[in-house]
C-alpha cells in the first residue's frame, strides 16, 4: 500500500514538473519575451535558401558581426514556403522575428495584421527607401504603410550555349533579340537523329516562371494590379500554340516527369531562366555560356523576383528585429547579396555598383543583359496565388501535348483565376 | 432491514466504482478520440461556412463554398476521377494481392524469400517510392524507356505519365507496390491458410478443376477478407492517394486534370490558393464519399460475403 502512495506522489510530481515546465517561456526567452541567447540579443529570420557556406558571402553571418545581435536562421523549403508562414501568421507563432515574404503574401500578411508597417522604424534609419526600382515602390504602394523591404530584385534571362552556336555558325543572341530571331536560331540549332528523334533541342520547355515572360512578351498584361486579377487572352494562346508547334516539331522538348536540366547538361542550345542561376551555374558548366534578356516579341517583358523583408506582429523582438534588417538593406548587406545570389539590389545607386556581377561566371560577357532586364521587369504573375498559377501552366502543357487547343487551355486557366481570386 | 439497506448501498457503490474504473481505463482512448476526431470533424464543418483564409482571416459565409463548389468545373472533374480511382485501384489492388497470397500459397522451395521480396517495396515511404518510380517513368532520362531501348533497339521515349493513354496504366501499377497492397497480401495469406483442407479434398475426389476450387471454395471462404481489404483499399485510395499522386503528378493531377483526385485539390485550395475554408467544404464532401463507400460496400457485402457461423 506504501509503494503504492510512493509511487503516485511520484507520478504526481512528474506531472506537476511537466506542467510547469510547459508553462514557462521558450529556451532563452526572457520574463518580457525577448530572445537572449547567453546575454546576446537573439532575432530568427525565416528564409527559404540556404545560407552561403562561406562567411564572407553569409549576410546573416556578417548582420551578426555588424550588429552584435546573433541572427538564427530558420530555413523552410521553397515548396511549403509560402504555406508554412500563412499557417505562422494564423496561429500567432513567434518563433521567427523576420519573415522573407513573397510578392503575393505581403498584403494578406498586413491584412491578417501578422505583419507591422516599419514607417516608424525608417523615419530615423539609413534604408534608401526613395531609392527602389520603380516596380517595387509600385508593388508597396497602397498597402497603407511600409510592411515590408526588398531584399533584392532578380530577372529572367536568356542563357544560351555558346559552344552550339559556334558549332552551328549562329551569331549570339544580344539584347535586341526579337523572338522571332530566337525562334529561326532554335530550329537551327536543333539536331535530330537518324530515326528523327532530337539529339539536342534548340531551346529548352519554359518553367512555371518563363511560361509568364512569353505570355507578357506576346502582349497579355499578366497581372492587372488594380483588381487583383490574372489577365491573360491572345497573348497567351499566341505563345502556347508557338510552344506546342516547336515541342511538336521536337526543337524544344515537351513536357513531362523529367527532372534533368537540359541545359546544363548540354542537351539544349538555350534556355529562360531566373538570374539566380547564374550564381547556381558559376564556373560548373563544362561548356562556355552567356546571358541576354529575353527575346522581345510584341513588347519587352520579363518578371521581377523579390522577397520582403518584415518584421512578425508577435515578435517580441521588433528593435533588434530592424536593426538587423537595417544592415541587410544597407550598402554592406546588399552588396553580400548580390554577391552570393548573383541578384541586383532593388536600390538603384547600390545595384549600379555591380556586385551582382558573379565572379565565377567568368563566361558571361553580357552583364548589360542584366541591368536591362531590370529595366523591363514588372512584378506580374508571382503576384497571384502559386495555385492558380501552376493551375494554369498545367492547363499550357496539355496543350502542348495536344490534348487541348491553346483556345481551351487558356479559357479554363482564365475561369479558374477567376472562381479562385478574391474569395 | 437496516442491514440490508446498508449491504444494497455497499452493493451500487461496488457497481458505481466498477463503471467508474470501467470509464476511467477507456478514458485516455475516449479523450483522444475527442480530441484528435470527433473535435477536428466539428472544427471542419464549422469552418466550410467560412471564408478562412491560411493567413486566419475568417468572415462567416453560410453555404457559399458549397455553392461555388458546385458551379466549378475543376471540382467536378475531381469528383469524376477520385471515384474512378478508388474503384479501380480497389479492385486492381484487391485482385493482385489474392492473385500474389495464392502464389506464395503454394508450398514451394524459398517461399519465404519471395514474400520478403514481395513485401519489400511495401516498407518504403509511399512519398520515396513515388520518386523512385517518377525517375523510372522518366520520358527522355527513364529507366524503363532505356530498358525498353536496349531490348528492342530503337530509341523508345513513352511520356508514361503525362500522355493521356499511358498515364493511368502507369499509375495503376505503381499502386501495386504499395503499403498497402503489401498488407492486404499478407492477410489474404493468412485467410488462405484458414481454409480447411477437407473442403479441397472433398472437391479433389468430386473431380473439381483448379478455378472451380478457387471460385467454389478459396473465394467465399476468404469472402470476409475480401470485404475487409477492399473496405481498407477503399479508404486508402480515397485518402492515401495523395502521398502518391502529388510527387508524381502535382497538385494540378497533371496531365490535364486526369490524375486529380480530390486529396489533391483540397491541398491546392488550402496550401496554394489559402482558401482554408472552400478546402474544409471540399473535405466534408470527401467525408461523405468515405462514408458513401463504407454503407455501399457492407450493402453489397451482405448479399456475397459468407460467414461460417
Amino acid at each position: 500500500m506504501r509503494r503504492k502512495k510512493l509511487w503516485g506522489l511520484l507520478f504526481l510530481t512528474a506531472a506537476a514538473v511537466g506542467m510547469l515546465a510547459g508553462c514557462s517561456t521558450k529556451g532563452g526567452e526572457t520574463a518580457g519575451g525577448a530572445k537572449k541567447d547567453g546575454g546576446q540579443q537573439k532575432v530568427t529570420i525565416a528564409v527559404w535558401n540556404e545560407p552561403n557556406k562561406d562567411e564572407a558571402l553569409n549576410m546573416y553571418a556578417q548582420a551578426e558581426k555588424a550588429t552584435g545581435i546573433k541572427v538564427e536562421v530558420t530555413v523552410i523549403p521553397e515548396s511549403d514556403y509560402s504555406s508554412k508562414l500563412n499557417q505562422m501568421v494564423s496561429t500567432g507563432d513567434n518563433s521567427a522575428d523576420i519573415y522573407v515574404i513573397w510578392e503575393n503574401d505581403i498584403a494578406n500578411f498586413a491584412k491578417a495584421k501578422g505583419i507591422i508597417p516599419m514607417d516608424d522604424y525608417l523615419k530615423n534609419s539609413s534604408v534608401k527607401t526613395g531609392d527602389f526600382i520603380y516596380a517595387v515602390s509600385a508593388l508597396s504602394a497602397g498597402l497603407g504603410g511600409t510592411y515590408g523591404l526588398p531584399w533584392c530584385a532578380a530577372t529572367e534571362l536568356l542563357f544560351y550555349n555558346k559552344d552550339m552556336f559556334d558549332a552551328a555558325g549562329i551569331s549570339y543572341p544580344d539584347n535586341n533579340w526579337s523572338y522571332e530571331d530566337y525562334k529561326s536560331a532554335a530550329e537551327k540549332l536543333t539536331q535530330k537523329a537518324a530515326d528523327g528523334t532530337t539529339k539536342l533541342y534548340g531551346c529548352t520547355l519554359p518553367n512555371t516562371q518563363t511560361w509568364w515572360a512569353g505570355i507578357g512578351g506576346a502582349g497579355d498584361q499578366v497581372y492587372d494590379p488594380s483588381k487583383g486579377q490574372m489577365v491573360i487572352g491572345d497573348g497567351a494562346v499566341s505563345f502556347v500554340s508557338d510552344v506546342a508547334a516547336m515541342a511538336k516539331n521536337g526543337v524544344m522538348p515537351e513536357p513531362s516527369s523529367d527532372t534533368a536540366d537540359l541545359f546544363a547538361s548540354g542537351k539544349a542550345a538555350m534556355s529562360w531562366q531566373g538570374s539566380w542561376n547564374i550564381g547556381t551555374y558559376g564556373s560548373s558548366l563544362p561548356f562556355q555560356w552567356d546571358i541576354a534578356t529575353i527575346p522581345t516579341d510584341k513588347v519587352k517583358y520579363n518578371t521581377l523576383h523579390t522577397g520582403f523583408y518584415s518584421i512578425n506582429a508577435k515578435s517580441k523582438n521588433q528593435d533588434a528585429a530592424f536593426k538587423v534588417i537595417e544592415y541587410l538593406m544597407g550598402e554592406e548587406g546588399q552588396t553580400i547579396n548580390s554577391k552570393s545570389s548573383g541578384n541586383p539590389s532593388a536600390i538603384k545607386s547600390i545595384a549600379e555598383k555591380g556586385a551582382w556581377k558573379v565572379e565565377s561566371a567568368t563566361t558571361i560577357k553580357n552583364w548589360d543583359a542584366m541591368t536591362d532586364s531590370l529595366k523591363a521587369g514588372v512584378f506580374g504573375y508571382t503576384c497571384l496565388p502559386s495555385g492558380v498559377t501552376n493551375n494554369a501552366v498545367s492547363e499550357f502543357n496539355a496543350a502542348v501535348l495536344g490534348q487541348k487547343t491553346p483556345e481551351e487551355a487558356v479559357k479554363k486557366a482564365d475561369a479558374y483565376a477567376r472562381e479562385t481570386i478574391g474569395y | 432491514m437496516i442491514m440490508k439497506k446498508e449491504s444494497s448501498k455497499t452493493a451500487k457503490k461496488k457497481k458505481l466504482m466498477n463503471h467508474l474504473t470501467a470509464y476511467a481505463f477507456c478514458a485516455p482512448w475516449m479523450v483522444g478520440f475527442v480530441c484528435f476526431t470527433l473535435f477536428p470533424i466539428a472544427f471542419l464543418f464549422a469552418v466550410s461556412l467560412t471564408n478562412r483564409k491560411l493567413s486566419g482571416v475568417t468572415q462567416f459565409i453560410g453555404l457559399a463554398n458549397y455553392v461555388n463548389m458546385f458551379q466549378s468545373a475543376t471540382f467536378w472533374n475531381s469528383i469524376r476521377v477520385t471515384l474512378f480511382f478508388t474503384i479501380v485501384m480497389m479492385i486492381v489492388t484487391t485482385v493482385w494481392a489474392v492473385v500474389m497470397a495464392l502464389l506464395l500459397n503454394y508450398r514451394q522451395r524459398l517461399n519465404g524469400l519471395f514474400q520478403f521480396c514481395y513485401f519489400l517495396p511495401s516498407v518504403i515511404p509511399t512519398v520515396a517510392l513515388a520518386y523512385t518510380f517518377r525517375t523510372i517513368f522518366g520520358k527522355e532520362a527513364g529507366l524503363l524507356n532505356g530498358i525498353i531501348s536496349a531490348l528492342t533497339g530503337k530509341n523508345v521515349m513513352v511520356n508514361w505519365l503525362y500522355d493521356s493513354r499511358t498515364v493511368y496504366l502507369a499509375l495503376f501499377f505503381i499502386t501495386l507496390f504499395t503499403y498497402n497492397t503489401g498488407q492486404m497480401m499478407l492477410i489474404f495469406r493468412s485467410g488462405l491458410n484458414d481454409v480447411p483442407r477437407e473442403l479441397y479434398e472433398a472437391c479433389e475426389i468430386d473431380g473439381a478443376s483448379p478455378l472451380k476450387k478457387f471460385f467454389r471454395i478459396t473465394l467465399p471462404m476468404i469472402s470476409p477478407i475480401i470485404l475487409f481489404n477492399a473496405v481498407m483499399g477503399c479508404i486508402s485510395a480515397l485518402n492515401g492517394s495523395f502521398a502518391l499522386l502529388y510527387p508524381l503528378t502535382g497538385e494540378n493531377g497533371d496531365p490535364n486534370g486526369m490524375s486529380q483526385v480530390l486529396s489533391l485539390l483540397i491541398y491546392k485550395e488550402a496550401f496554394s490558393n489559402m482558401k482554408v475554408g472552400y478546402a474544409c467544404a471540399m473535405s466534408v464532401i470527401l467525408f461523405l464519399i468515405a462514408c458513401c463507400f463504407g454503407i455501399g460496400i457492407f450493402a453489397i457485402s451482405k448479399k456475397i460475403v459468407y460467414y461460417e457461423n
